[in-house]
Protein backbone atom coordinates (compact mmCIF):
# COMPACT_ATOMS: atom_id res chain seq x y z
CA UNK A 1 0.00 0.00 0.00
CA UNK A 2 2.79 2.41 1.07
CA UNK A 3 4.85 1.47 -2.01
CA UNK A 4 1.88 2.14 -4.27
CA UNK A 5 1.51 5.59 -2.74
CA UNK A 6 5.20 6.36 -3.31
CA UNK A 7 4.96 5.27 -6.93
CA UNK A 8 1.85 7.42 -7.42
CA UNK A 9 3.64 10.47 -5.94
CA UNK A 10 6.61 9.86 -8.25
CA UNK A 11 4.34 9.51 -11.29
CA UNK A 12 2.63 12.83 -10.46
CA UNK A 13 6.02 14.46 -9.82
CA UNK A 14 7.45 13.33 -13.19
CA UNK A 15 4.20 14.28 -14.92
CA UNK A 16 4.48 17.83 -13.54
CA UNK A 17 8.19 17.90 -14.41
CA UNK A 18 7.47 16.94 -18.04
CA UNK A 19 4.73 19.60 -18.30
CA UNK A 20 7.17 22.17 -16.87
CA UNK A 21 9.89 21.14 -19.31
CA UNK A 22 7.54 21.32 -22.31
CA UNK A 23 6.42 24.81 -21.22
CA UNK A 24 10.03 25.97 -20.76
CA UNK A 25 11.16 24.58 -24.12
CA UNK A 26 8.24 26.30 -25.86
CA UNK A 27 9.10 29.67 -24.30
CA UNK A 28 12.79 29.21 -25.11
CA UNK A 29 11.97 28.35 -28.76
CA UNK A 30 9.79 31.48 -29.09
CA UNK A 31 12.59 33.59 -27.64
CA UNK A 32 15.11 32.09 -30.07
CA UNK A 33 12.77 32.83 -32.99
CA UNK A 34 12.33 36.42 -31.78
CA UNK A 35 16.06 37.00 -31.40
CA UNK A 36 16.70 35.40 -34.80
CA UNK A 37 14.30 37.87 -36.45
CA UNK A 38 15.82 40.75 -34.48
CA UNK A 39 19.30 39.66 -35.63
CA UNK A 40 18.17 39.58 -39.26
CA UNK A 41 16.77 43.12 -38.86
CA UNK A 42 19.98 44.29 -37.21
CA UNK A 43 22.06 42.63 -39.92
CA UNK A 44 20.04 44.44 -42.61
CA UNK A 45 20.79 47.81 -40.98
CA UNK A 46 24.48 46.91 -40.60
CA UNK A 47 24.76 45.79 -44.23
CA UNK A 48 23.14 49.06 -45.31
CA UNK A 49 25.54 51.15 -43.19
CA UNK A 50 28.55 49.21 -44.49
CA UNK A 51 27.46 49.49 -48.11
CA UNK A 52 26.87 53.24 -47.83
CA UNK A 53 30.27 53.81 -46.24
CA UNK A 54 32.30 51.84 -48.77
CA UNK A 55 35.00 54.01 -50.39
CA UNK A 56 34.30 51.92 -53.51
CA UNK A 57 30.87 53.59 -53.81
CA UNK A 58 30.84 56.83 -51.84
CA UNK A 59 30.67 60.26 -53.44
CA UNK A 60 33.61 62.32 -52.30
CA UNK A 61 35.18 65.69 -53.06
CA UNK A 62 38.82 65.70 -52.02
CA UNK A 63 38.09 62.98 -49.46
CA UNK A 64 35.10 64.88 -48.03
CA UNK A 65 32.32 62.37 -48.14
CA UNK A 66 28.63 62.98 -48.99
CA UNK A 67 26.37 60.88 -46.79
CA UNK A 68 24.02 58.35 -48.42
CA UNK A 69 25.40 59.15 -51.85
CA UNK A 70 26.64 56.76 -54.52
CA UNK A 71 28.90 57.90 -57.36
CA UNK A 72 27.49 56.61 -60.65
CA UNK A 73 30.86 55.89 -62.28
CA UNK A 74 32.17 54.21 -59.14
CA UNK A 75 29.01 52.11 -58.93
CA UNK A 76 29.58 50.49 -62.34
CA UNK A 77 33.25 49.86 -61.53
CA UNK A 78 32.43 48.55 -58.04
CA UNK A 79 29.89 46.14 -59.51
CA UNK A 80 32.70 44.41 -61.43
CA UNK A 81 35.11 44.61 -58.48
CA UNK A 82 32.64 42.97 -56.08
CA UNK A 83 31.92 40.24 -58.63
CA UNK A 84 35.66 39.62 -59.08
CA UNK A 85 36.39 39.51 -55.30
CA UNK A 86 33.28 37.97 -53.68
CA UNK A 87 35.19 36.61 -50.69
CA UNK A 88 36.54 40.06 -49.82
CA UNK A 89 33.00 41.38 -49.47
CA UNK A 90 31.47 38.37 -47.70
CA UNK A 91 32.69 39.65 -44.30
CA UNK A 92 30.85 42.90 -44.92
CA UNK A 93 27.62 41.74 -46.48
CA UNK A 94 27.26 38.06 -45.50
CA UNK A 95 24.22 36.30 -46.91
CA UNK A 96 22.41 39.19 -48.54
CA UNK A 97 21.52 40.78 -51.83
CA UNK A 98 22.14 44.48 -52.55
CA UNK A 99 20.53 46.23 -55.50
CA UNK A 100 20.68 49.92 -56.40
CA UNK A 101 17.83 51.48 -58.42
CA UNK A 102 17.37 54.93 -59.86
CA UNK A 103 13.84 56.22 -59.21
CA UNK A 104 13.80 59.85 -60.36
CA UNK A 105 14.40 61.00 -63.00
CA UNK A 106 13.30 57.84 -64.78
CA UNK A 107 16.41 55.81 -65.65
CA UNK A 108 17.68 56.10 -69.22
CA UNK A 109 19.32 53.36 -71.19
CA UNK A 110 22.50 52.34 -69.35
CA UNK A 111 21.06 53.38 -66.00
CA UNK A 112 19.38 50.08 -65.23
CA UNK A 113 19.34 48.72 -61.64
CA UNK A 114 22.73 47.41 -60.50
CA UNK A 115 22.88 44.14 -58.57
CA UNK A 116 25.93 45.02 -56.51
CA UNK A 117 26.16 41.93 -54.31
CA UNK A 118 24.29 38.65 -54.45
CA UNK A 119 24.82 35.84 -51.98
CA UNK A 120 21.55 34.04 -51.52
CA UNK A 121 21.90 30.85 -49.45
CA UNK A 122 20.33 27.65 -50.76
CA UNK A 123 18.15 27.38 -47.63
CA UNK A 124 17.17 30.08 -45.16
CA UNK A 125 14.76 30.44 -42.27
CA UNK A 126 13.83 34.10 -42.74
CA UNK A 127 14.11 36.80 -45.39
CA UNK A 128 13.94 40.51 -44.72
CA UNK A 129 13.60 43.18 -47.36
CA UNK A 130 14.85 46.68 -46.44
CA UNK A 131 15.21 49.80 -48.59
CA UNK A 132 16.84 53.12 -47.97
CA UNK A 133 16.73 56.28 -50.10
CA UNK A 134 20.04 57.37 -51.60
CA UNK A 135 21.24 59.94 -54.07
CA UNK A 136 23.10 58.85 -57.18
CA UNK A 137 25.67 61.43 -58.22
CA UNK A 138 26.74 61.97 -61.81
CA UNK A 139 30.27 63.44 -61.73
CA UNK A 140 30.12 64.96 -65.22
CA UNK A 141 26.75 66.69 -65.04
CA UNK A 142 27.19 67.22 -61.27
CA UNK A 143 23.59 66.29 -60.74
CA UNK A 144 22.01 64.00 -58.19
CA UNK A 145 19.31 61.47 -59.02
CA UNK A 146 17.01 59.98 -56.42
CA UNK A 147 17.49 56.27 -55.92
CA UNK A 148 16.93 53.35 -53.60
CA UNK A 149 19.29 50.83 -52.12
CA UNK A 150 17.39 47.61 -51.59
CA UNK A 151 18.88 45.07 -49.21
CA UNK A 152 17.57 41.55 -48.75
CA UNK A 153 19.06 39.71 -45.78
CA UNK A 154 18.63 36.01 -45.19
CA UNK A 155 18.47 34.41 -41.75
CA UNK A 156 20.06 31.01 -41.18
CA UNK B 1 5.48 -14.20 11.82
CA UNK B 2 5.03 -14.25 8.01
CA UNK B 3 3.20 -10.87 8.17
CA UNK B 4 6.08 -9.24 10.14
CA UNK B 5 8.66 -10.64 7.65
CA UNK B 6 6.68 -9.20 4.71
CA UNK B 7 6.52 -5.80 6.43
CA UNK B 8 10.31 -5.78 6.98
CA UNK B 9 10.94 -6.64 3.30
CA UNK B 10 8.52 -3.87 2.21
CA UNK B 11 10.25 -1.25 4.42
CA UNK B 12 13.68 -2.29 3.07
CA UNK B 13 12.37 -2.19 -0.51
CA UNK B 14 10.94 1.28 0.12
CA UNK B 15 14.34 2.58 1.23
CA UNK B 16 16.05 1.07 -1.81
CA UNK B 17 13.35 2.49 -4.06
CA UNK B 18 13.68 5.97 -2.49
CA UNK B 19 17.47 5.82 -2.89
CA UNK B 20 17.25 4.87 -6.57
CA UNK B 21 14.50 7.42 -7.31
CA UNK B 22 16.41 10.13 -5.38
CA UNK B 23 19.64 9.35 -7.22
CA UNK B 24 17.80 9.47 -10.55
CA UNK B 25 16.19 12.83 -9.73
CA UNK B 26 19.53 14.22 -8.52
CA UNK B 27 21.26 12.97 -11.68
CA UNK B 28 18.54 14.50 -13.88
CA UNK B 29 18.80 17.93 -12.28
CA UNK B 30 22.61 17.84 -12.14
CA UNK B 31 22.84 17.00 -15.84
CA UNK B 32 20.35 19.80 -16.67
CA UNK B 33 22.42 22.31 -14.64
CA UNK B 34 25.71 21.17 -16.22
CA UNK B 35 24.21 21.35 -19.71
CA UNK B 36 22.82 24.84 -18.99
CA UNK B 37 26.22 25.98 -17.71
CA UNK B 38 28.07 24.74 -20.79
CA UNK B 39 25.38 26.30 -23.04
CA UNK B 40 25.69 29.62 -21.17
CA UNK B 41 29.52 29.57 -21.49
CA UNK B 42 29.27 28.76 -25.18
CA UNK B 43 26.64 31.51 -25.69
CA UNK B 44 28.85 34.07 -23.91
CA UNK B 45 31.81 33.15 -26.10
CA UNK B 46 29.69 33.26 -29.26
CA UNK B 47 28.16 36.65 -28.31
CA UNK B 48 31.59 38.08 -27.53
CA UNK B 49 33.02 36.74 -30.77
CA UNK B 50 30.06 38.17 -32.67
CA UNK B 51 30.56 41.56 -31.00
CA UNK B 52 34.28 41.65 -31.83
CA UNK B 53 33.64 40.51 -35.41
CA UNK B 54 30.93 43.10 -35.81
CA UNK B 55 33.35 45.78 -34.57
CA UNK B 56 36.03 44.50 -36.94
CA UNK B 57 33.70 44.52 -39.92
CA UNK B 58 31.69 47.59 -38.91
CA UNK B 59 34.80 49.74 -38.55
CA UNK B 60 34.34 50.50 -42.24
CA UNK B 61 31.58 52.95 -41.33
CA UNK B 62 33.15 54.83 -38.40
CA UNK B 63 36.44 56.65 -38.16
CA UNK B 64 38.25 58.55 -35.42
CA UNK B 65 36.20 56.81 -32.75
CA UNK B 66 37.49 55.41 -29.46
CA UNK B 67 35.42 53.01 -27.38
CA UNK B 68 36.02 51.11 -24.19
CA UNK B 69 34.10 47.85 -24.17
CA UNK B 70 33.17 46.30 -20.84
CA UNK B 71 32.69 42.73 -21.93
CA UNK B 72 32.55 39.52 -19.93
CA UNK B 73 35.98 38.32 -18.80
CA UNK B 74 37.74 36.61 -21.68
CA UNK B 75 41.04 36.18 -23.40
CA UNK B 76 40.83 36.91 -27.14
CA UNK B 77 43.43 35.56 -29.57
CA UNK B 78 44.09 37.23 -32.89
CA UNK B 79 45.64 35.28 -35.74
CA UNK B 80 45.95 36.03 -39.44
CA UNK B 81 42.32 36.69 -40.40
CA UNK B 82 41.02 34.75 -37.40
CA UNK B 83 39.60 35.79 -34.05
CA UNK B 84 39.43 33.12 -31.37
CA UNK B 85 37.78 33.00 -27.95
CA UNK B 86 38.13 29.69 -26.12
CA UNK B 87 37.04 26.94 -28.49
CA UNK B 88 35.15 29.31 -30.80
CA UNK B 89 36.81 30.98 -33.74
CA UNK B 90 35.64 33.31 -36.47
CA UNK B 91 37.48 33.36 -39.79
CA UNK B 92 37.46 36.65 -41.69
CA UNK B 93 38.54 37.36 -45.24
CA UNK B 94 40.18 40.75 -44.82
CA UNK B 95 40.68 41.66 -41.21
CA UNK B 96 42.11 45.14 -40.59
CA UNK B 97 42.60 44.95 -36.81
CA UNK B 98 45.99 45.74 -35.34
CA UNK B 99 46.30 44.16 -31.90
CA UNK B 100 48.46 41.97 -29.69
CA UNK B 101 48.24 38.20 -30.26
CA UNK B 102 46.31 37.84 -26.99
CA UNK B 103 44.17 40.58 -25.47
CA UNK B 104 42.27 40.38 -22.19
CA UNK B 105 38.99 42.21 -21.65
CA UNK B 106 38.06 45.07 -21.08
CA UNK B 107 38.92 46.18 -24.61
CA UNK B 108 39.82 49.60 -25.94
CA UNK B 109 39.10 50.16 -29.62
CA UNK B 110 40.17 53.06 -31.80
CA UNK B 111 39.61 53.54 -35.54
CA UNK B 112 41.44 55.72 -38.07
CA UNK B 113 41.23 56.24 -41.77
CA UNK B 114 43.98 55.00 -44.09
CA UNK B 115 44.08 56.96 -47.32
CA UNK B 116 46.56 57.07 -50.23
CA UNK B 117 45.53 59.80 -51.17
CA UNK B 118 41.87 58.69 -51.46
CA UNK B 119 40.20 56.85 -48.58
CA UNK B 120 41.01 53.14 -48.81
CA UNK B 121 39.87 51.64 -45.53
CA UNK B 122 39.53 52.24 -41.83
CA UNK B 123 42.03 50.54 -39.57
CA UNK B 124 41.12 49.33 -36.09
CA UNK B 125 43.53 49.43 -33.16
CA UNK B 126 42.52 47.07 -30.40
CA UNK B 127 44.13 46.96 -27.00
CA UNK B 128 43.32 46.54 -23.35
CA UNK B 129 43.83 48.50 -20.15
CA UNK B 130 46.38 45.82 -19.21
CA UNK B 131 48.81 46.62 -22.04
CA UNK B 132 51.22 49.55 -21.60
CA UNK B 133 53.04 51.16 -24.53
CA UNK B 134 56.32 52.89 -23.78
CA UNK B 135 57.62 55.21 -26.51
CA UNK B 136 61.33 56.06 -26.23
CA UNK B 137 63.13 58.57 -28.47
CA UNK B 138 63.73 62.27 -28.79
CA UNK B 139 61.98 62.39 -32.09
CA UNK B 140 59.13 64.42 -33.65
CA UNK B 141 57.37 61.26 -34.83
CA UNK B 142 57.43 59.71 -31.33
CA UNK B 143 56.02 62.90 -29.78
CA UNK B 144 53.40 63.17 -32.54
CA UNK B 145 52.20 59.59 -32.03
CA UNK B 146 52.15 59.96 -28.25
CA UNK B 147 50.10 63.15 -28.57
CA UNK B 148 47.66 61.72 -31.10
CA UNK B 149 46.73 58.58 -29.14
CA UNK B 150 43.50 58.72 -27.11
CA UNK B 151 44.00 58.92 -23.31
CA UNK B 152 42.23 55.59 -22.82
CA UNK B 153 45.30 53.74 -24.11
CA UNK B 154 48.22 53.45 -21.69
CA UNK B 155 50.90 55.39 -23.57
CA UNK B 156 54.05 56.71 -21.85
CA UNK B 157 56.65 58.84 -23.56
CA UNK B 158 60.33 59.11 -22.52
CA UNK B 159 62.87 61.11 -24.57
CA UNK B 160 65.72 58.73 -23.55
CA UNK B 161 66.52 55.36 -21.92
CA UNK B 162 67.77 57.28 -18.85
CA UNK B 163 64.34 58.89 -18.37
CA UNK B 164 62.63 55.51 -18.70
CA UNK B 165 65.10 53.84 -16.30
CA UNK B 166 64.51 56.55 -13.71
CA UNK B 167 60.79 55.68 -13.59
CA UNK B 168 59.66 52.49 -11.80
CA UNK B 169 58.13 49.80 -14.04
CA UNK B 170 54.35 49.77 -13.83
CA UNK B 171 52.66 46.49 -12.99
CA UNK B 172 50.81 45.77 -16.23
CA UNK B 173 50.32 42.32 -17.68
CA UNK B 174 52.01 43.29 -20.98
CA UNK B 175 54.63 45.89 -21.88
CA UNK B 176 55.30 47.01 -25.44
CA UNK B 177 58.47 49.08 -25.82
CA UNK B 178 58.80 51.22 -28.93
CA UNK B 179 62.21 52.72 -29.65
CA UNK B 180 62.43 55.51 -32.25
CA UNK B 181 65.92 55.55 -33.71
CA UNK B 182 67.55 58.93 -34.33
CA UNK B 183 68.22 62.04 -32.31
CA UNK B 184 70.83 60.23 -30.21
CA UNK B 185 68.70 57.12 -29.58
CA UNK B 186 69.95 53.82 -30.96
CA UNK B 187 69.17 50.23 -30.08
CA UNK B 188 71.12 46.97 -30.18
CA UNK B 189 70.08 43.75 -28.42
CA UNK B 190 72.70 44.51 -25.73
CA UNK B 191 71.25 47.94 -24.90
CA UNK B 192 70.03 48.26 -21.31
CA UNK B 193 66.60 49.77 -21.57
CA UNK B 194 65.48 49.49 -17.97
CA UNK B 195 67.21 47.71 -15.05
CA UNK B 196 63.97 45.97 -13.93
CA UNK B 197 63.16 44.63 -17.39
CA UNK B 198 65.12 41.39 -16.91
CA UNK B 199 62.80 40.39 -14.05
CA UNK B 200 59.78 40.28 -16.39
CA UNK B 201 58.70 37.08 -18.15
CA UNK B 202 59.51 36.89 -21.92
CA UNK B 203 55.83 36.75 -22.89
CA UNK B 204 55.17 39.99 -20.97
CA UNK B 205 57.54 42.17 -23.01
CA UNK B 206 58.08 42.87 -26.70
CA UNK B 207 59.98 45.61 -28.51
CA UNK B 208 59.63 47.52 -31.75
CA UNK B 209 62.46 49.52 -33.27
CA UNK B 210 61.29 52.28 -35.65
CA UNK B 211 63.53 53.74 -38.33
CA UNK B 212 61.58 56.41 -40.15
CA UNK B 213 62.58 57.99 -43.43
CA UNK B 214 62.99 61.76 -43.62
CA UNK B 215 59.40 62.14 -44.90
CA UNK B 216 58.13 60.18 -41.82
CA UNK B 217 55.49 58.50 -43.98
CA UNK B 218 57.65 55.48 -44.76
CA UNK B 219 60.28 53.54 -42.87
CA UNK B 220 61.11 50.18 -41.38
CA UNK B 221 60.11 48.50 -38.14
CA UNK B 222 62.02 45.68 -36.40
CA UNK B 223 59.98 43.29 -34.25
CA UNK B 224 61.86 41.87 -31.23
CA UNK B 225 60.55 39.32 -28.73
CA UNK B 226 62.12 38.93 -25.28
CA UNK B 227 64.02 35.79 -24.34
CA UNK B 228 65.42 34.80 -20.91
CA UNK B 229 68.83 36.24 -21.84
CA UNK B 230 67.96 39.13 -24.18
CA UNK B 231 66.07 39.58 -27.44
CA UNK B 232 65.33 37.36 -30.45
CA UNK B 233 66.78 38.23 -33.87
CA UNK B 234 64.61 40.95 -35.35
CA UNK B 235 62.06 40.48 -38.12
CA UNK B 236 61.98 43.59 -40.31
CA UNK B 237 58.95 45.03 -42.07
CA UNK B 238 58.07 48.31 -43.79
CA UNK B 239 55.31 50.77 -43.04
CA UNK B 240 53.45 53.24 -45.19
CA UNK B 241 51.94 56.24 -43.41
CA UNK B 242 51.57 56.89 -39.71
CA UNK B 243 48.42 54.77 -39.35
CA UNK B 244 50.36 51.66 -40.41
CA UNK B 245 53.23 52.52 -38.05
CA UNK B 246 50.76 52.80 -35.17
CA UNK B 247 49.49 49.40 -36.32
CA UNK B 248 53.01 47.99 -35.88
CA UNK B 249 53.07 49.44 -32.35
CA UNK B 250 49.83 47.66 -31.48
CA UNK B 251 50.83 44.34 -33.09
CA UNK B 252 53.39 42.29 -31.19
CA UNK B 253 54.28 39.77 -33.90
CA UNK B 254 55.78 40.26 -37.34
CA UNK B 255 53.49 37.66 -38.98
CA UNK B 256 50.31 39.31 -37.73
CA UNK B 257 51.53 42.74 -38.87
CA UNK B 258 52.40 41.42 -42.33
CA UNK B 259 48.98 39.77 -42.60
CA UNK B 260 47.09 43.00 -41.80
CA UNK B 261 49.40 45.02 -44.04
CA UNK B 262 48.74 42.65 -46.93
CA UNK B 263 44.97 43.02 -46.35
CA UNK B 264 45.28 46.81 -46.51
CA UNK B 265 47.31 46.62 -49.72
CA UNK B 266 44.74 44.25 -51.29
CA UNK B 267 42.03 46.79 -50.47
CA UNK B 268 44.20 49.57 -51.93
CA UNK B 269 44.42 47.68 -55.22
CA UNK B 270 40.63 47.19 -55.39
CA UNK B 271 39.83 50.84 -54.57
CA UNK B 272 42.57 52.17 -56.89
CA UNK B 273 41.16 50.04 -59.71
CA UNK B 274 37.67 51.50 -59.16
CA UNK B 275 39.05 55.06 -59.17
CA UNK B 276 41.04 54.26 -62.32
CA UNK B 277 37.91 52.98 -64.11
CA UNK B 278 36.10 56.13 -63.01
CA UNK B 279 38.98 58.21 -64.41
CA UNK B 280 38.67 56.35 -67.72
CA UNK B 281 34.94 57.18 -67.87
CA UNK B 282 35.72 60.85 -67.21
CA UNK B 283 38.34 60.72 -70.00
CA UNK B 284 36.11 59.14 -72.64
CA UNK B 285 33.17 61.41 -71.78
CA UNK B 286 35.03 64.75 -71.89
CA UNK B 287 36.58 64.49 -75.35
CA UNK B 288 36.22 67.65 -77.51
CA UNK B 289 33.66 69.06 -78.14
CA UNK B 290 32.51 68.93 -74.54
CA UNK B 291 31.99 71.73 -72.04
CA UNK B 292 34.62 70.06 -69.81
CA UNK B 293 37.18 69.28 -72.53
CA UNK B 294 39.69 71.56 -70.74
CA UNK B 295 39.84 68.88 -68.02
CA UNK B 296 40.40 65.98 -70.43
CA UNK B 297 44.22 66.04 -70.29
CA UNK B 298 44.21 65.19 -66.59
CA UNK B 299 42.05 62.10 -67.21
CA UNK B 300 44.17 60.68 -70.06
CA UNK B 301 44.69 56.93 -70.28
CA UNK B 302 47.93 55.15 -69.42
CA UNK B 303 48.53 54.29 -73.10
CA UNK B 304 48.69 57.98 -74.03
CA UNK B 305 50.87 58.94 -71.07
CA UNK B 306 48.23 60.31 -68.69
CA UNK B 307 49.89 61.07 -65.35
CA UNK B 308 46.85 60.21 -63.23
CA UNK B 309 46.53 56.86 -65.05
CA UNK B 310 50.23 56.18 -64.41
CA UNK B 311 49.72 56.96 -60.72
CA UNK B 312 46.64 54.72 -60.46
CA UNK B 313 48.57 51.98 -62.24
CA UNK B 314 51.38 52.28 -59.67
CA UNK B 315 48.87 52.08 -56.81
CA UNK B 316 47.32 48.97 -58.38
CA UNK B 317 50.55 47.11 -59.07
CA UNK B 318 53.57 48.32 -57.12
CA UNK B 319 54.82 46.82 -53.88
CA UNK B 320 57.41 49.53 -53.36
CA UNK B 321 56.20 51.85 -50.59
CA UNK B 322 58.31 54.74 -51.89
CA UNK B 323 56.68 54.46 -55.33
CA UNK B 324 53.20 54.15 -53.79
CA UNK B 325 53.74 57.29 -51.72
CA UNK B 326 55.05 59.19 -54.76
CA UNK B 327 52.05 58.13 -56.86
CA UNK B 328 49.78 59.51 -54.15
CA UNK B 329 51.59 62.55 -52.80
CA UNK B 330 54.41 63.63 -55.13
CA UNK B 331 54.34 67.45 -55.14
CA UNK B 332 54.33 67.61 -58.98
CA UNK B 333 53.05 64.32 -60.37
CA UNK B 334 51.10 62.79 -57.47
CA UNK B 335 47.35 62.21 -57.53
CA UNK B 336 46.78 64.70 -54.70
CA UNK B 337 48.42 67.45 -56.80
CA UNK B 338 46.45 66.52 -59.94
CA UNK B 339 43.24 66.53 -57.90
CA UNK B 340 44.01 70.02 -56.54
CA UNK B 341 44.69 71.29 -60.09
CA UNK B 342 41.36 69.84 -61.23
CA UNK B 343 39.61 71.58 -58.34
CA UNK B 344 41.21 74.92 -59.29
CA UNK B 345 39.94 74.45 -62.86
CA UNK B 346 36.42 73.55 -61.60
CA UNK B 347 36.70 70.10 -63.15
CA UNK B 348 35.22 66.86 -61.78
CA UNK B 349 37.72 65.52 -59.25
CA UNK B 350 39.52 62.18 -59.40
CA UNK B 351 38.53 61.32 -55.84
Amino acid sequence: MQMGETIAVLVVFFFLLVIGMVFYVNIATTKVEESRYKNTELEAVNVMKRALSLPELQCSHNNIVDEACVDRYKLYAADAAVEANPSAYFDLFGTSTITIFQIYPAPLSGEEPVLLYDFKPATYSSRLNTSTPISIYHPLTRTHAFGLMEIVTYGK
Amino acid sequence: MAFRKKAIVEVQFNWIFILIAGALILFLFSSIILKQKSTADSTTQTTLLKDITSIAVGSESTTGVTNELELSKASISFGCNTIRIGQKSQPLQQMVIFSSSIVQTPLIIHTREWSLPFRVTNVVYLSSSKIRYVLIGDNTLARQINKSMPDKFLFDFYPSYADFSAAPLQEDSQLRIVVFEGGGTTFTPSTTIHPELSSLQPKQVSLLLVRSASNQNTGTVDFYLKTQSGWTSPATANYLKEEMLIGAIFTDTYDQYQCIQSNILKKLRIVADIHDKRRHELFTNTITPHSLDRCNADYKDFAVGGQSAIDFNTLKNSNDFGQLLDAAQHPVTGLATINKNLERSSCPLLY
